[in-house]
């Protein structure tokens, strides 16, 4: 039998939201469609027609209307999202133990001692775009990167979009073999042939700013910066230059995956506001600071978390803002407590410059321990806790709330993050 | 176009699982086509079971609430 080899398998599901909801809608295929969490916020997903005209995941709305006034503009439906994510983790569960939720729409499946050659690989990608097809839909694809590390496998799903299958093999002369044999891959690329292909951005991790950084420093290629000397960079720029290095070389440093198991560090969560949607009084500021210190803290009790520290950020419509963190003596995983911690912040906000985006992350989370209150007016406060969470479960989320939250209306509703969540994740199940 | 109370045919599998085949919206009969996504979604305890279908010519919404076992007609929502 022969030795195994290191074989990573990465699936991107290409233009999610907007392809669910042309799943959904038969209607809407071909069509240049957003999805986005409200009318006056930003773009979370154009569609890949969309994309072809230059809208951008991130983009204002207002923005995207003057590329193309016709854009069909469409809410997130967190629902279906979620069930099409149960669907397509479960879809790559079927082929490895070693499987990692990178993101909503993202997964890195480690093969390594199931499949003994890329050939195999390639086999159970296409396995997998049928099942895709089969359980999620006609229209919702994804594009399908191999390498011998996750890293590799990540940058190969961006080689070839949408619906790609993307093999990067080591050598030139594994190019040629493979070659020989005929995969059946829609491309095979050698490792080396990758510095001439791809931009400093396009690696996993190097951003916009990071990449305008190294430009300034004379680095304007993959390969200029592959041969930057190790210690230049960790002068420049100290740990994060030997991440750096290692990104260049390919070497799975990648930051994004660079995450222990130790379980939620943190739960947060944020809205933004578009200027014409700005709120100028203090009840409307609070109220969305309110809901969304509600779902964080119930978020927090449904996993049976406590957390010491308090972060919270109000953006204003036109530059600045205010926020920070700060850490409570107690563990706490209510909300009232949030919003004490936070007072001295909602105190500073200047309500005349308008909010744009509020953000509320409690972190230091550690397992909910009973713990005994000293003063009845704490206990009760947990024990109220506890009721809400069960008359919400009952009837649905919110149904039962603290009053300043009704300011917030329709705003923050429920959604779906598109990063790696940790949590148990409760999703639909047919 | 607010949520609609409708008439609905559907078959149910031997393994549990069901379908809605047609169903009966101002008077005329509309044969469902094609499923083109469905899925489930809870409200509190309540399950509800959404299946977004065709009937050749439309799109439409159907909604089984497990509760009242009741289908409903529901909007399609777009940002003007």
């Amino acid at each position: 039998m022969a030795a195994p080899i290191s074989v990573y398998l990465f699936i991107d599901l290409n233009s999610y939201f907007a392809s669910a909801e042309q799943q959904a809608n038969p209607k809407l295929r071909g069509k240049v469609i957003g999805v986005c969490e409200h009318s006056g916020g930003i773009i979370l997903a154009p569609s890949r027609e969309a994309k072809k005209l230059g809208i951008k995941t991130g983009q204002a709305t207002w923005e995207a209307k003057k590329i193309y006034p016709g854009i069909i503009l469409l809410p997130v439906n967190p629902a279906r999202i979620r069930a099409l994510t149960s669907r397509f983790y479960r879809i790559a569960e079927d082929y490895s133990d070693n499987v990692e939720h990178v993101s909503v729409d993202e997964v890195s499946v480690n093969l390594t001692g199931v499949s003994f050659s890329y050939a195999d690989a390639v086999s159970i990608a296409k396995e997998i775009k049928q099942r895709m097809k089969t359980d999620l839909g006609e229209w919702v694809t994804g594009s399908i990167g191999i390498a011998e590390s996750r890293l590799l496998a990540k940058i190969a799903t961006d080689l070839e979009k949408p619906d790609g299958l993307v093999v990067i093999v080591n050598s030139r002369s594994d190019l040629e073999k493979f070659h020989r044999s005929d995969l059946g891959a829609g491309k095979i690329v050698c490792k080396d042939d990758l510095y001439d292909l791809l931009e400093l951005e396009d690696i996993p991790g190097i951003g916009s700013r990071l990449g305008h950084s190294l430009r300034q420093k004379g680095i304007a290629t993959l390969k200029q910066l592959a041969d930057t000397d190790l210690y230049k960079l960790h002068d420049w720029y100290g740990m994060t230059g030997v991440w750096l290095y290692d990104l260049s070389h390919f070497v799975d440093a990648w930051r994004y995956f660079d995450l222990d198991d130790r379980g939620i560090k943190s739960v947060g969560h944020q809205y933004s506001l578009g200027k014409r949607n700005a709120l100028y009084t203090k009840n409307k500021v609070e109220g969305l600071f309110w809901k969304l210190t509600e779902k964080v803290t119930a978020r927090m009790r449904k996993g049976d978390l406590m957390g010491s520290t308090v972060s919270v950020y109000f953006r204003y419509a036109y530059g600045g803002g205010v926020g920070g963190s700060r850490r409570t003596q107690d563990l706490f995983d209510d909300s009232p407590t949030v919003v004490k911690v936070a007072e001295r912040w909602l105190k500073e906000i200047q309500y005349q410059k308008g909010i744009t985006y509020v953000a509320v992350t409690v972190s230091g989370l550690l397992p909910k321990v009973e713990q005994g209150m000293l003063f009845s007016k704490d206990k009760q406060r947990q024990e109220l806790s506890l009721y809400i969470d069960k008359i919400n479960e009952r009837f649905g989320d919110l149904t039962v709330k603290y009053a300043p939250t009704l300011e917030a209306g329709e705003k923050a509703t429920d959604t779906v993050g598109f990063g790696r969540t940790r949590e148990r994740l409760d999703w639909d199940e047919e | 176009m607010e949520n609609e109370n409708i008439q609905v045919v559907a078959s149910f599998d031997e393994g549990g699982k069901f379908k809605p085949t047609a169903f009966k919206h101002g008077q005329k009969l509309y044969r469902v086509r094609s499923i083109n996504l469905s899925h489930s979604i809870k409200r509190g305890a309540i399950r509800e079971f959404i299946f977004n279908v065709s009937d050749g010519a439309n799109n439409w919404i159907l909604v089984f609430n497990t509760e009242n076992l009741k289908w409903q007609l529901q909007s399609q929502f777009i940002y003007s």
